[in-house]
């Protein structure tokens, strides 16, 4: 198959999967306020996980169809981390916000309710390991990615404290994460489509 | 910095992922040196020049 029909099929994988979590994650933001805590409402929680199924097959596919034995070694050693850490991950904040927060007020609740930190610091360490093991160029092309993402989320966070002044509502801090998620992922989808 | 790895890769009969196996890293990487989009660092440089049996100055040239 030529080569830019694989990129754009990559593409088509990778965007439909971006489409289905933003879908799942404003469902659940317009869900959240009106169901009541339970099992059902946990579930619509960690729906927007899902969505990384098809992202993770997307992936898979590309991998299989590099020519290069040693690259898809590589590719499928940190898809097999990625998988198992964000699988611990979903599994931990399951529990975390079905046991959470019917528990009283304290120290026992609050660390139950972080303990999703746990799994998640395995997913930034397969990150960098997988950092490690690419050659020097991939390593540069992501390196500026996470730096062109960096750069847009600080100039975001700024702009918005200058915006809270000016009588804008205070935003969690869990918006910085997204905000940072979203640039790196739009940076990597432009960047994958000029260099196809 | 210029190079001449297309033209040795090609009179060898080798693609892009060949050389890109026989050097352990991508075929993209072995792309943006052969287009000159990226100057490969002294180690790599030293490998590809090892892979065909030459000097490195005989492999990449100043502009």
């Amino acid at each position: 198959m030529h080569e830019r029909k694989i990129w754009d099929r990559y593409l088509v994988g990778i965007l439909g999967s971006l489409c289905l979590f933003t879908l799942a994650l404003a469902t659940f933001i317009k869900m959240d306020r009106h169901m009541p805590e339970g099992i059902v409402r946990t579930m619509i929680l960690v729906s927007p996980l899902a969505a990384l199924v098809p992202f993770l097959w997307a992936v898979v596919r590309q991998v299989r169809r590099d020519e290069v034995m040693h690259q898809r070694k590589i590719w499928f050693r940190y898809l097999a981390e990625m998988s198992a850490a964000f699988l611990l991950y979903a599994v931990v904040l399951t529990i975390s916000l079905e046991v959470g927060p019917p528990m009283p007020k304290g120290i026992l609740k609050t660390l139950v309710l972080v303990s999703p930190t746990l799994p998640f610091l395995l997913i930034v360490w397969a990150v960098v390991r997988q950092s490690r093991r690419m050659d020097e160029y991939l390593r540069l092309i992501l390196l500026e990615s996470i730096a062109m993402a960096f750069g847009i989320t600080a100039g975001w966070v700024v702009t918005y404290g200058f915006m809270e002044n000016a009588g804008y509502p205070r935003l969690s801090m869990f918006n910085v994460w997204m905000v940072m998620m979203s640039a790196w992922a739009v940076i990597a989808i432009v960047r994958t489509i000029a260099s196809r | 910095m210029k190079n001449i790895l297309r033209e040795l890769r090609t009179e060898r009969g080798w693609s892009q992922a060949d050389l890109a196996e026989r050097l352990e890293v991508s075929r993209q990487t072995i792309n943006a040196i052969e287009t000159g989009r990226y100057d490969p660092s002294l180690p790599l440089a030293f490998k590809i020049s090892r892979q065909f049996k030459l000097k490195i100055e005989d492999v990449f040239h100043g502009e």
